[in-house]
């Protein structure tokens, strides 16, 4: 575990706890991948949304509007990670709701390894603020989340993070 | 894995324990053991895994107590980093024939090895997952395998290890983290030092090697299950038994 104590809040939140939305994409049926990503989130001190898995678009905006997350982690195992991340940033960004909020991808983004790196390029070029390769561990993932600055939502862009 | 590893070794003061925590120390592990109340042994071990060039970590723990299990882990974490290899060896027997064993020898035998296991494997299993990668051992039995009269308590907790290990095996494939299980038969023990000769001679009878095990034949098996020249075995029983179970 990097770091110590809680992770802090980019801005939104009032109690001082930092709020994640964490969702898989409309067609991951995969759910062991979310259940310890919320366990390893919380034990961080994070407050966690968990929206399951073959989360629809829309339901995903819809919970982003409701609930205003400081940070969405969204997370794939079933190697449709790149087309599917690509559909859904579209959206995400295209709305002036969930333009500013930072948004992370991780896990099997496809199902040819090799190629990920183009995978991750692209994704970030996007709009995709990281993205976190099947290879990357937990640690990534929260250490960028407490690399976030404190008081505004990020503009910080990384290739490299954590096992969604 | 890379870089210098770090292993869990429970029971580790004598017998398979000992062995183990001292072939991973010469292997290049950082150890901490833990054990019940022999703590002049366990000075003994530490000092010959420090030989070894091991950082080591050791304290009693009673192991069927869960914060007292959470304790010891965080403790020796602090003072040896994250593990990314537990070996379960803990155990007891209390033996008798069912219709006199008493409810506190059967407690005391799936507390101590079925529960010891489970809450040194729910303690770190989180850890290694956030880490994407591990190796567990538990040490079983081939009681837990086969028919063992007289241990009824003994069998039961062993073959909980064995069902416990195959499950956790499948939950944590996909985090790069290995479960498998040793099973000895007859090894040259403290615990098997209590067996009778009549009844010593007559288990060889049925070891087609003729012989009891060393601990250091136990050992060896743990240090290839742990290795990276195990990396596509998991959630096996392998037993190591002179073929005392064909």
């Amino acid at each position: 575990m990097t770091g110590s104590g809680p992770v802090r809040p980019t801005g939104s939140a009032e109690d001082g706890v930092m709020r994640v939305l964490l969702s898989s994409v409309p067609s991951d049926a995969h759910t062991w991948n979310l259940v310890f990503l919320q366990l390893a989130l919380e034990q961080a001190g994070i407050r966690v949304r968990n929206l399951g898995a073959c989360v629809p678009t829309s339901s995903l905006l819809d919970a982003v509007d409701d609930w205003r997350p400081d940070v969405v982690v969204i997370s794939t195992v079933n190697g449709h990670g790149y087309p599917d991340g690509r559909h859904l940033i579209g959206e995400f960004r295209a709305r002036p709701s969930s333009r500013s909020i930072p948004i992370v991808i991780g896990g099997k983004l496809g199902i040819a390894g090799a190629s990920d790196r183009h995978r991750i390029r692209e994704l970030v070029r996007l709009g995709f603020d990281a993205v976190f390769p099947d290879d990357s561990d937990f640690v990534e993932l929260e250490s960028f989340l407490r690399s976030l600055p404190t008081t505004t939502a990020g503009a910080m862009r990384s290739e490299r993070g954590p096992a969604c | 894995m890379s870089g210098r590893r770090r292993a869990v070794v429970t029971g580790a003061s004598r017998g398979i324990g000992r062995a183990v925590a001292e072939r991973l120390a010469d292997e290049g592990f950082d150890i901490a053991f833990c054990y019940r109340s022999e703590s002049e042994s366990a000075r003994d071990v530490a000092e010959s895994l420090s030989r070894s060039g091991a950082r080591v970590h050791h304290a009693a723990c009673d192991v069927t107590d869960a914060d007292a299990v959470g304790a010891f882990l965080g403790e020796a974490e602090r003072e040896i980093g994250p593990f990314d290899t537990l070996v379960n060896c803990a155990g007891v027997v209390r033996d008798n024939p069912m219709v006199r064993m008493g409810i506190e020898e059967w407690n005391t035998v799936l507390d101590t090895n079925l529960n010891g296991t489970f809450h040194f494997c729910r303690s770190m299993v989180f850890g290694l997952m956030k880490r994407k990668g591990g190796a567990i051992v538990n040490v079983s039995s081939v009681a837990g395998v086969s028919a063992s009269p007289t241990q009824t308590n003994y069998s039961a907790a062993k073959a909980g290890i064995n069902g416990m290990s195959r499950s956790l095996a499948k939950e944590v494939a996909s985090f790069g983290i290995r479960v498998n299980v040793v099973a000895p038969g007859f090894i040259d023990t403290d615990m098997t030092a209590e067996v009778s000769e009549k009844a010593r001679a007559k288990t060889l009878e049925s070891v087609p090697l003729g012989r009891v095990g060393e601990p250091y034949e136990v050992a060896e098996l743990v240090s290839y299950l742990v290795s990276e020249r195990a990396s596509y075995i998991t959630g096996q029983v392998l037993r190591i038994d002179g073929g005392i179970t064909l």
